[in-house]
């Protein structure tokens, strides 16, 4: 299986669907021309053309807009957003119009979209370019919400997203786009709504997403050496939520860690949670654990960013709490 | 307007309750559902709970008083609030006859220029007598029948009404003395647990008909519906989850060695938690399973004269005088009532018991502990199971055929003994009965089962074996209405064929309850038993 880097896996999918279909399109701050802020359209704009990749204006809520309207009247548009940070501005089309065409016209509209872009922080970007934004968009009906974390998964959720007919909101990573892994030829679709145990283990349940995943492997790691068996679930699909492989790992395994780059108040993982302490209480061993970004905007100094965010020895703690062996 | 604490029903044989200790003093804030106090009943210590918020604002009964059932033990209310005068005067009950202070007509603190506002509590020492939880799993209970009518006397510990609830028919009684003035629940009606089925008028109260407001929440309840107590009403709700580990500590466990240790029949509350503050987790667990079952905890030695010591010449020690337990009490009362009241009959046997020692000692080689009498009562399930005729019980005119069967394993405590429950011990394994009854009877020596555990039941095996009695005859404990007693397995010379042999042999005598049970059925069912003993494959089938 070929190994390629994550916005080289996102750039196969989109040219893949886009010679299988031609309603769809991708429009976006600096997608033709430039190849894209980080190079995901690159070459693109030379194989289709420039009516089917478009640069946009820097106007978020403008061409979100437009490519709803397209939507609605059956084109298929990828939304490209330079980075969820700057999406804010587009949410009234995404939450007031993508979310609720369907609803508001009693079923006669569609809106297939997908919005796509990268979240979390960037490396050194401050508080205004660094949020993690999924839990936002996670909150309404209406939207599917998808953070996948290894190539692989990008090109398949990407493909599966294209072809869905309802909005979808995908959480890419500035930190992703360069990480190299396998990736399927060809026809590669990864059902959204689906969680994947990336890693078995039989001690604790960690359930991450996007990029925390490679600090939970790197922590599943170390734990090993411990003697301790982690098992690592990727989310991969944020709404909806995969409950029953959620409850198929914490029946297994009695403890979770739940790991979120995002701040913890209403959070995803505090769902997650939720989901557990209703569904799964009476498999529980211990309280379930959170390691989310810290309650606080984030830093421009290097060192104060990386104390602000979720990395392997936080995770490592909250493991041995969970299984009752702090200080071990 | 301050609120009494109540001494709880918390056994269907509970008449009045010893303070151990008061967990809270005057003064403390009390949320509703926090203990309140350790009580000392027939069969086991418990906590008191609240059903209220407020603050302590009187302990109306001290630590090692008693108080009758019902009767306030302690008052809450707002902050620096004072209890009214005529509640106050409330003492500890040394009978339960003489319990309830709310019998007696409060002397309203002042005049008020407002009328006041829950007239069940207030003046005119209306009492409203609330339908009883008398099981654990009791949701509400059907009168059948009034033994009084309006207008009649009661005291305290009277019979008011017969009561048929999810498990059996058994009487309402009055905690109060005085009047009754008013009836809401009439024959064949139902009423939640929890809600005034009638109000006594106090004794020198007149029997004035019940404010309108009163007489509302106190309609029967529609099945299933439980409607809230009314406000200032004399209830007692019964509300006891999670077992308290020994000295009144809440237990911690996480959720799932709670739910190990009840898969696996074992005691969670004699395990050790290595959690933060003491809580059971998993590998407690684990670690309890892989020594065995949980250690029975020590026995506590009481500090008794020591016998055998001798007294100093010429001097003649005089007796010691120690007032009876609330246990003892219950078991002197009981058996003063059964013996004479139940007409006894005894049927012995002699079981040769080589095979089923040979069973012990094959499971024994294959690390299982069996014990000899674990297989009697095996045996005697299935005997019952085989012979429901005497799968019976007395009570009142009918007689009531259980379709399960429970044997009732008697386990002897330092100040008497009780009789907990197996349940279904017929559709149960060895390893099962074993595990349960070694549990069991481990909770009970430490006075820790619940109400539950130790009521109802089908018959009773009783074995004195252990202490190397032969055989010897049993008081039946009813509702049950047989009792096996068991003695020793001993070497015994039998003729076996025409030749004198050598046998392990034990002695069984069944008690049967001649009012229901005839001697043909007794006789059947122990043959029976003594079948399944000398051949105990026949227990597998």
């Amino acid at each position: 299986m070929p190994e390629l880097m994550y916005r080289e896996a996102l750039n196969q999918a989109l040219a893949e669907e886009m010679e299988r279909d031609a309603n769809v399109f991708l429009i976006g701050e600096e997608v033709g021309r430039y190849n894209g802020a980080f190079k995901v359209s690159q070459g693109l704009l030379d194989r289709f053309g420039s009516a089917r990749i478009i640069d946009a204006p820097i106007s978020e809520l403008g061409f979100a807009g437009m490519s709803v309207g397209a939507a609605m009247v059956g084109l298929r548009p990828v939304v490209e957003m330079m980075t969820w940070n700057f999406a804010i501005l587009a949410m009234d089309q995404i939450v007031n119009n993508a979310a609720k065409l369907r609803h508001m016209s009693g079923g006669q509209l569609r809106c297939p979209i997908v919005f796509r872009g990268p979240g979390g922080a960037g490396g050194r970007l401050s508080s205004q370019h660094s949020q993690a934004l999924e839990a936002n968009y996670a909150h309404f009906p209406g939207l599917k919400v998808i953070a996948p974390a290894t190539p692989a998964d990008a090109k398949g959720m990407l493909k599966a997203a294209i072809r869905d007919e309802n909005p979808v909101i995908m959480f890419e990573g500035e930190r992703l786009y360069a990480l190299k892994g396998e990736v399927p030829e060809g026809e590669h679709v990864v059902p959204i709504g689906k969680a994947d145990v990336k890693r078995e283990g039989t001690d604790v349940t960690i359930i991450t997403w996007s990029r925390m995943y490679y600090f939970c492997m790197e922590a599943a790691e170390q734990l090993a050496q411990e003697g301790i068996s982690a098992e690592v679930l990727d989310l991969r699909t944020l709404r909806p939520l995969d409950e029953e492989a959620i409850l198929a790992s914490v029946r297994k395994t009695n403890r979770v860690v739940i790991v979120e780059e995002g701040w913890a108040l209403a959070g995803v993982g505090a769902s997650v949670v939720d989901i557990i302490q209703s569904k799964a209480f009476d498999d529980l061993d211990a309280p379930v654990e959170r390691v989310t970004g810290l309650d606080v905007n984030m830093s421009y100094a290097a060192n104060l960013e990386n104390a602000t965010q979720p990395d392997a020895p936080k995770i490592i703690a909250a493991v041995k709490k969970v299984l009752y062996r702090e200080g071990a | 307007m301050a609120i009494p604490i109540q001494m709880p029903s918390l056994s269907p044989t509970m008449k009045e309750g010893k303070i151990v200790k008061w967990l809270k003093k005057v003064g403390d804030k009390v949320s509703s559902g926090e203990a309140v106090a350790e009580v000392e009943t027939d069969k086991s210590n418990l906590e008191i709970e609240a059903y209220d918020d407020g603050y302590l604002l009187q302990i109306v009964v001290g630590e090692d008083q008693m108080a009758a059932v019902g009767a306030p033990i302690a008052f809450l209310g707002a902050k620096g609030e004072k209890v009214e005068a005529g509640k106050a005067a409330a003492a500890p009950a040394p009978k339960p006859a003489e319990a309830p202070a709310a019998a007696k007509p409060p002397a309203p603190p002042a005049p008020a220029p407002t009328p006041p506002a829950a007239p069940a509590a207030g003046g005119g020492g209306r009492i409203a007598v609330a339908m009883p939880s008398l099981s654990p799993t009791m949701k509400e209970g059907k009168i059948v029948k009034w033994l009084k009518k309006v207008g009649d006397k009661v005291s305290s510990g009277d019979a008011i009404a017969e009561l048929e609830t999810d498990k059996s028919n058994l009487e309402i009684e009055a905690y109060d003395d005085g009047t009754l003035s008013e009836i809401v629940v009439g024959e064949n009606q139902t009423a939640a647990v929890g809600a005034p089925i009638a109000y006594l008028t106090g004794k020198a109260g007149k029997a004035a008909p019940a404010p309108a407001a009163a007489q509302a929440p106190a309609a029967p309840a529609p099945a299933a519906k439980a409607p809230a107590a009314p406000a200032g009403g004399q209830v007692v709700p019964l509300r006891r989850e999670e077992p308290a580990v020994a000295g009144g500590r809440r237990l911690r466990a996480s959720p799932l060695a709670k739910k190990i240790a009840r898969e696996r029949g074992l005691d969670i509350t004699q395990v050790h938690g290595s959690g933060p503050s003491g809580r059971v987790v998993k590998r407690d667990i684990e670690e309890a399973l892989a020594r065995g079952v949980a250690a029975p905890a020590a026995a506590k030695k009481a500090p008794a004269a020591v016998p055998g010591a001798r007294p100093a010449p010429g001097v003649r020690p005089e007796p010691q005088v120690v007032p009876l337990t609330s246990m003892r009490k219950v078991i002197a009362q009981r058996m003063t009532e059964v013996k004479p009241g139940v007409p006894h009959f005894y049927l012995t046997i002699e079981v040769e018991m080589d095979a089923a020692v040979k069973v012990r000692e094959e499971a024994k080689a294959m690390d299982l502990k069996v014990s000899v009498n674990d297989l009697i009562v095996k045996a005697v399930a299935m005997a019952v199971r085989r012979y429901p005729k005497i799968n019976v019980s007395l009570q009142g005119d009918q007689v009531v055929q259980y379709n399960t069967v429970d044997v009732g394993i008697a386990v002897a405590l330092e100040e008497g003994l009780i009789t907990p429950i197996l349940r279904d011990a017929d559709q149960k394994g060895m390893q099962a009965i074993s595990t349960e009854v070694r549990e069991l009877a481990e909770r009970a020596r430490k006075r820790a089962l619940k109400p539950d555990e130790y009521t109802g039941g089908s018959i009773t095996v009783s074995n004195l074996g252990m202490y190397g009695i032969d055989q010897f005859v049993a008081v039946i404990n009813p509702p049950q209405a047989s009792i096996l007693a068991v003695g020793a397995v001993a070497d015994k010379a039998v003729v076996v064929n025409g030749q004198l042999a050598v046998r392990k042999m034990m002695t069984a005598t069944l008690s049967c309850d001649h009012r229901v049970i005839d001697g043909a059925i007794g006789a059947e069912f122990l043959r029976e038993l003594r079948g399944l003993l000398e051949h105990p494959t026949r227990l597998l089938f």
